[in-house]
């Protein structure tokens, strides 16, 4: 298995073979891929967690720990919102992250966000960025252009932050951005939320949450190494067909409807391929028979995705698929009469400061 | 009971042979609470770390370390005119590249950053830590204190370096552990020390860093073989320099005492109730002072009268043991 | 404010002296309070109640009136609320 370290997420008995050596690197890996607390919390749930030798065991306590201060600070910040934006009017919807933790679901554990992700449909965003701005909450100083990209080709506004609260919030109003190559109309997935288990929060269908989750990811603009989003999206899968009899004919169907197919497909290829994702034969098919173009693409992220190996410099073909899934997530996003001064805005930005 | 000596430390090894080492990343540093592997290019480092580092073992191959560092030298048409070095761990690339003649200081603060982000099973308190009769003697970082050279002087005065920056306690032991990083002094402190302990071996001085001009005091021996030594609490002593001050040592208010710990701390909020609890022992065993004083051997030897009562009222044995692995 | 309040399950306390060190499990927040802040969750965690309530049980208690009472604690409440210190006592446990 070419990252044992990914399996034992699903497996964790495997680690009881393992090396110190092994260990290092399993540590190393998850950690900045951001899935040791995962894997910490799968070794924990199969009750292996006296198995593990010292030097790996005090790093998986810790992150652990950090995991849940993390998640904690989260809850809150919407138990706060909650509040706020009690009178709203509308429905307020946790996204992402937030939301399986609200839904309790088996990728809660594990999970390291440094922001909150919620929605409230486009009529009632003044109202609660206003109700937000009373509490506390601040808007980043930006400059002309940046607001403009909020205000008008942006799914979101800008990220807001609260002295008491060391997260951000992301608040959004559709899940996607309106000139990006897929437009989705917020009210018909706004008619399929269902509750969670947090007071005053709602959440995305099941079907839904799959899409969004596989949308973030594939048409995204750095998708390097985003294997922990593949891991979100097994867990979602596995779960929400467990629960949900008829799930993947409306998974399809749904997509069909938002136009979210080459995603999807996309999700269900590599989940199943590097995760072992029960994926039924259909969908297999589906993505047999998905074309040329689509399969180019699939390479692309297959070289884009995999994990780098340590101590070596990044395989020249995943800098190169880097550099070409860029430039197609911004061709289909904006037409060029905006892309390129949007470009050279950013450019000149970056060029200003300190170069990350 | 002293861990096993030895074979060789990194301030015997040839200089060639420690490039060697550095540049192939087979060079370990094991802190105490955590271990670095480092990688490095530059022969600049590799000097600066023989000196700042002597006292370490020079280990042969290490099976783990906690974090996986490397320095290297930016490439192109910078080596020429603007030479950098770039700090990365694992494809993290966290900080814009320093001068490369700073590849030292850029080690030591970017390490200190993956310490502070990683290890949420302590509390890290941010505080000088010292050992004397096998309890921890704990200085709360405030700024302007003076705390740094307090500890660099304490520590070439008898007193055992467990850290500068660090205070790493264990919330399950209820014990103190060195992060044993080199005591960075800055600006006059660099002065002050030379001046107290001439022979104290201080690294070279980094004039222009963002923090001002940086020089590091290395470790020596006995605070290296004892570094895995798990250490009980003892007092905790917030200093305050100010020019020309009398020497005043008063106890602190026991909510002061906590504040000064928690609220100070680099990860307090991370280890949750644990972390509240750990504060919570430490406030309840430790007596909090404020130790006004202008002269470093005024401060010493308050801290010296202090500690047969400290001393007394714990009936400190010697601090417990790590099992080694 | 007629909602009901109690205190939540895991919060910790250490007294030092004339304030107390307090710890949230909801927030993750630790605040110094003063001794009227504590009465009132010590009050909540009994039985869940309304402001009223706790400064009728803290009237009841010690030798002042309720008014006086709740002139003081009437500033503490928000603050506690706001640090996860008090939650609805209909409140669902979370995750």
């Amino acid at each position: 298995m070419r990252w044992p370290w990914l399996q034992a997420l699903h497996q964790p008995e495997i680690i009881s073979s393992w090396s110190l050596a092994q260990w290092e690197e399993a540590v190393r890996q998850t950690r900045r891929l951001r899935l040791l607390a995962r894997l910490a919390e799968s070794i924990a749930d199969a009750g292996l967690l006296g198995a593990l030798p010292e030097q790996a065991a005090r790093l998986l306590q810790a992150e652990r720990l950090t995991s849940a201060y993390r998640q904690r600070v989260v809850h809150w910040a919407a138990t706060c919102i909650a509040r706020t934006l009690g009178d709203l009017g509308a429905p307020l919807v946790l996204l992402k992250g937030s939301a399986y933790q609200a839904q309790r679901l088996p990728i809660s554990a594990g999970r390291l966000p440094s922001d909150l992700d919620i929605l409230v449909p486009r009529p009632a965003l003044a109202k609660a960025l206003a109700d937000l701005k009373g509490e506390g909450w601040e808007e980043p100083e930006l400059d002309q252009h940046d607001r403009r990209y909020y205000h008008e080709w942006s799914h979101e506004v800008p990220p807001m932050r609260h002295g008491s609260h060391p997260i951000e919030l992301d608040l959004h109003h559709n899940i996607l951005p309106p000139l990006g190559p897929v437009a989705i109309d917020m009210q018909t997935l706004l008619a399929d939320c269902v509750p969670s288990n947090w007071a005053g929060w709602s959440v995305l269908s099941p079907c839904d949450q799959v899409l969004h989750s596989a949308a973030h990811l594939f048409f995204d603009s750095e998708p390097l190494e985003r294997v922990r989003d593949l891991v979100d999206l097994d867990g979602l899968l596995r779960h929400h067909a467990c629960v949900n009899e008829g799930f993947w004919p409306d998974l399809l169907l749904r997509a069909e409807q938002l136009r979210l197919i080459e995603p999807l497909l996309l999700a269900c290829h590599f989940c199943s391929s590097w995760l072992d994702t029960p994926v039924p034969s259909s969908m297999h098919s589906r993505i047999r028979s998905a074309g040329l173009a689509h399969g180019l693409v699939r390479l692309l992220f297959s070289a884009l995705l995999a994990p780098a190996d340590l101590d070596r410099p990044r395989p020249i073909a995943q800098r190169v698929a880097a550099k070409l899934i860029l430039w197609r997530y911004h061709l289909r996003r904006m037409p060029l009469r905006l892309l390129v001064p949007h470009l050279w805005h950013k450019w000149r930005a970056g060029h200003g400061g300190d170069v990350r | 009971m002293s861990a096993p000596a030895p074979t060789r430390r990194i301030g015997d090894c040839r200089p060639d042979e420690l490039l060697e080492r550095l540049s192939h990343g087979r060079l370990w540093l094991d802190y105490g609470a955590t271990s670095v592997r480092l990688k490095s290019d530059s022969r600049a480092l590799c000097q600066h770390l023989s000196k700042v580092y002597a006292q370490f073992p020079l280990v042969e191959e290490a099976p783990w370390a906690d974090h996986h560092v490397s320095i290297t030298c930016v490439g192109g048409w910078r080596r020429l005119f603007r030479p950098q070095a770039d700090f990365s761990c694992d494809f993290q690339h966290p900080f814009a590249p320093f001068a490369a003649d700073t590849a030292l200081p850029l080690f030591e603060w970017g390490s200190n950053w993956l310490i502070g982000q990683r290890l949420a099973h302590l509390l890290l308190l941010h505080a000088g830590v010292l050992e004397r009769d096998g309890l921890a003697l704990v200085l709360p970082a405030i700024p302007g204190s003076g705390k740094s050279t307090l500890t660099a002087a304490l520590s070439l005065r008898g007193w055992r370096l467990l850290s500068d920056e660090f205070g790493a306690f264990c919330p399950d032991r209820m014990r103190f552990v060195a992060m044993l990083k080199p005591v960075a002094l800055k600006n006059q402190s660099i002065n002050v020390i030379r001046s107290f302990a001439p022979e104290a071996p201080l690294g070279p001085a980094f004039p222009k860093t963002r923090k001002g001009t940086v020089a590091h005091l290395a470790a020596d021996r006995d605070a290296v073989d004892r570094r895995l030594d798990w250490v009980r609490p003892g007092d905790v002593v917030i200093p305050r320099w100010v020019a020309d001050a009398s020497l005043k040592l008063e106890p602190l208010a026991p909510h002061v005492l906590f504040g000064a710990l928690a609220f100070n701390a680099f990860n307090y909020q991370d280890s949750g109730s644990r972390g509240f609890d750990a504060v919570s022992h430490l406030t309840t065993v430790c007596s909090g002072w404020q130790l006004t004083y202008s002269r470093l051997d005024d401060a010493i030897s308050a801290l010296d009268r202090l500690w047969h009562g400290v001393r007394d009222q714990h009936e400190a044995p010697s601090g417990l043991r790590r099992e080694s692995v | 404010m007629t909602v009901a309040l109690r205190t939540p399950a895991g919060v910790r306390a250490i007294d030092l002296g004339p304030v107390w060190a307090v710890y949230s499990p909801l927030s993750g927040q630790t605040l110094i309070l003063n001794t009227e802040a504590v009465a009132i969750l010590e009050v909540l965690r009994e039985e869940p109640g309304d402001l009223a309530h706790v400064c009728n049980s803290l009237a009841g208690d010690g030798q002042h009136d309720a008014g006086e009472i709740e002139a003081r604690c009437h500033g503490a409440w928000k603050q506690l609320i706001d640090a996860g210190l008090l939650e609805p006592s209909a409140a669902v446990e979370g995750c």
